[in-house]
């Protein structure tokens, strides 16, 4: 289906894997205009596509690979694609964003996104070029790591794999691009369910912007503040996000013993910095960014990647370990075994808690490190006992053991590495959050109540406001093919390169107070029908590109209408305020005994968000929200 | 005299993790450190979070705050991403 708008190929494939065919997608530019691209578009193409609940492991459940209109034109940090389905681990929909080259060459090879249904009869893979899609026999990539089955594949194509975890139907497998992962949700369990071990794609087609002379332009601007941001420019590069361990350490957010504490003693040992000075070779970054965030590290003569921070602390402090070089030979196997991070790491954690109050007799206990490696192994191949039940989840382990409420997960999904109860924003986020204990998807508050900014971390005031608010522009954003970290060049570089400064102190006293101001602009966006390309680039290069005109008032609308139109396919999974839970270690005791506010007040938190997202008393968008935001 | 520890682009770029410095306000430890370190300068090191005790000094008397010999105060480069 031909587009008038720029960016896009105008065509999405839905590939039927049980028989073998495939045939254009019909996706209008209207539903463009209403859904962008990216997990938007994918939550779109799931609504109108699975009506009922349905077992995410079964032949029913879809998965939809996604591109956004900036994907592939050039613009900073813009490589990124999108994998959505219903996840294993949560039942409800999960979108998982990925950096590396596979979106771009998806686009190239002509495509939008891919719509992958059914299952195939023998163990297959997909090789994508232009207009030809060949199924081809995987019997040799079976057993492979993801590393593995890459250089089997070989080229210079882009390709998505899944590891061992994926085919063993580990319930947090991930998918894996080069050494990016689509990490969260367990979407590689739903490949490795439909018999389908790979996607490879290329092809020759050209994404063409509708200005080309304003992209460049705005492009080169965009870089050039990337570049000089203090975040952006100068500690992602050097540090990675593994710089900011230490922070949350001083900050109490820095998860310990199973979110026991806030604050670990080897906090020094894990962090970026020791990273830096002891372990790191280069940065390293996606197709077209200039910010380079990735760490590069050796393992056992071998370069490979880095881990991020949720991977530092879950795998560090949340296990009482302050040894690196283990974490870092954990991360590189996880990814090779195609196993999300976060959700790993919860498990083990989970079980030596239960482990040692006496409800679940296993061999993992906090700060024993010298099993770590092999249960990993066995979790991926489900090869024993212990490493089938850790495949589960968290969920389903206290289901079978006790411990809800320790069982860190939300929705069934492993909360990551930051302390909720010295940030309570993010507590909500975590709770409230479409695809379940996601830090991003909860709206990443954190960065206001102690890491970005240091607004008052226990408060209850403004935190609703500020959670839709961010949660809104970071689902427009990812919709639109950017990376999150380009976001954070929306903070004035003074409010963070002078934090004792007397402005950042004004605002920070004074963020919590503009809850009502941010309740209009989000009732009322079109009061921000402004475009202030110096703050917010990303709807600029979208109309430079598309030819579409929006601007920041629209983005929050369209972030507002994917995160509602996500809430609304999780309804027909069940979902309602019950679900939007945290455990009780979490909401019901107290952080540090001698301040009575640290824990998170999450009926009260909810009962204001709802309101600002216009939800019924039970977690639902009404009928008139619903009209209002076109939704159909 | 105090313990001086050092994070983030600040450890990274001085090369230097530790040092001990002495005076009786934050303000006076800033001065000590640059003495011995003209590399951090004091107008550089006021723009770092710095925490005394683990303390933000936001939640404290800023550069004016006590310092005791055994205090442990910590000098940061502001951080963020995730």
């Amino acid at each position: 289906m031909a587009t008038k708008y720029g960016g896009y190929t105008g065509k999405i494939l839905k590939i039927n894997l049980s028989d073998s065919s495939y045939e254009e997608y019909p996706f209008s530019d209207r539903e463009r205009e209403l859904y962008l691209g990216g997990k938007i578009m994918a939550a779109k193409i799931l609504y109108d596509n699975i009506k009922t609940k349905i077992k995410p492991l079964s032949k029913e459940n879809i998965l939809v690979i996604t591109t956004s209109p900036l994907t592939g034109t050039g613009t900073p940090s813009s490589s990124r694609f999108n994998i959505s389905s219903i996840s294993p681990l949560t039942g409800l929909l999960c979108s998982s964003n990925c950096g590396g080259s596979f979106g771009f060459n998806l686009k190239r090879a002509g495509y939008d996104g891919l719509v992958i249904c059914g299952k195939a009869k023998t163990k297959t893979y997909l090789n994508i070029t232009n207009d030809k899609v060949e199924f081809l026999p995987a019997d040799k990539l079976w057993g492979m790591t993801t590393g593995e089955a890459q250089e089997a594949l070989g080229g210079k194509s882009g390709k998505i794999v899944i590891g061992p975890a994926g085919e063993n139907l580990v319930r947090y497998a991930c998918i894996v691009s080069e050494e990016r992962a689509a990490g969260r949700g367990g979407l590689g369990a739903v490949m490795g369910s439909k018999n389908l071990k790979a996607i490879v794609a290329q092809g020759n087609f050209v994404s063409q912007a509708k200005d080309k002379e304003k992209l460049k332009k705005l492009s080169k601007k965009w870089v050039k503040k990337l570049k000089e941001h203090p975040l952006t420019g100068e500690q992602l590069p050097k540090l990675g996000t593994a710089g900011l361990i230490s922070k949350m350490h001083f900050k109490n957010l820095l998860a310990t013993k199973n979110f026991s504490y806030g604050q670990f003693e080897g906090h020094d040992k894990i962090n970026g910095e020791y990273m830096a000075e002891h372990h790191l070779i280069k940065n390293s970054g996606c197709i077209s960014c200039p910010i380079k965030c990735g760490r590069v590290v050796e393992v056992d003569g071998k370069q490979v990647k880095g881990p991020e921070l949720e991977t530092l602390g879950l795998l560090g402090a949340n296990i009482l370990n302050d040894n690196i070089e283990l974490i870092l030979r954990w991360n590189h196997l996880l990814d090779e075994m195609g196993m999300d991070t976060i959700s790993a790491a919860g498990c083990l954690s989970f079980a030596m808690e239960l482990n040692e109050k006496g409800l679940w007799k296993n061999e993992l206990e906090f700060g024993k490190t010298d099993n770590i490696e092999r249960i990993i192994k066995e979790t991926a191949f489900r090869s024993s006992a212990i490493g089938n039940t850790l495949a589960d989840g968290t969920r389903e382990m206290s289901k079978k053991f006790g411990g809800e409420d320790f069982c860190i997960s939300s929705k069934g999904m492993e909360i990551s590495a930051y302390e909720p109860r010295s940030a309570v924003g993010q507590g909500l986020g975590y709770a409230v959050s479409n695809r379940g204990g996601c830090h991003l998807n909860a709206g990443y508050l954190v960065v206001l109540e102690g890491l970005g900014l240091s607004i008052n971390q226990y408060t209850h005031w403004g935190k609703a406001a500020l959670t839709v608010t961010f949660q809104n522009l970071m689902e427009a954003v990812s919709a639109g093919g950017n990376c999150l970290f380009t976001t954070y060049a929306v903070f004035p570089s003074f409010l963070i390169d002078k934090p004792n400064g007397l402005i950042t102190r004004i605002v920070n006293k004074v963020m919590p107070y503009l809850g009502g101001v941010l309740y209009l602009a989000l009732k009322f966006p079109q009061i921000l029908a402004v475009n202030l390309p110096f703050i917010l680039p990303h709807p600029v290069a979208i109309n430079a590109v598309t030819g579409m005109k929006l601007n920041f008032g629209k983005m929050l609308r369209l972030g507002e209408r994917g995160y509602n139109l996500e809430r609304l396919f999780n309804k027909r999974m069940g979902v309602n305020a019950s679900w939007d839970a945290l455990p009780k270690r979490l909401t019901d005791e107290l952080q540090d005994k001698n301040n009575p506010k640290s824990k998170v007040p999450l009926e009260k938190l909810k009962k204001r968000y709802y309101k600002i997202r216009g939800w019924d008393i039970d977690g639902l968008p009404t009928e008139k929200l619903i009209k209002k935001l076109g939704i159909e | 005299m105090a313990t001086v520890k050092f994070f983030g682009l600040l450890r990274i770029q001085t090369g230097i993790a530790e040092a001990k410095a002495e005076g009786k306000t934050l303000k006076e430890v800033l001065y000590d450190i640059q003495r011995q370190y003209p590399s951090m300068t004091v107008k550089e090191l006021k723009k770092k979070v710095i925490y005394v005790n683990g303390k933000d000094i936001n939640q404290l008397k800023f550069f004016r705050t006590k310092i005791n010999p055994n205090d442990e105060i910590t000098i940061m480069s502001p951080v963020s991403g995730g």
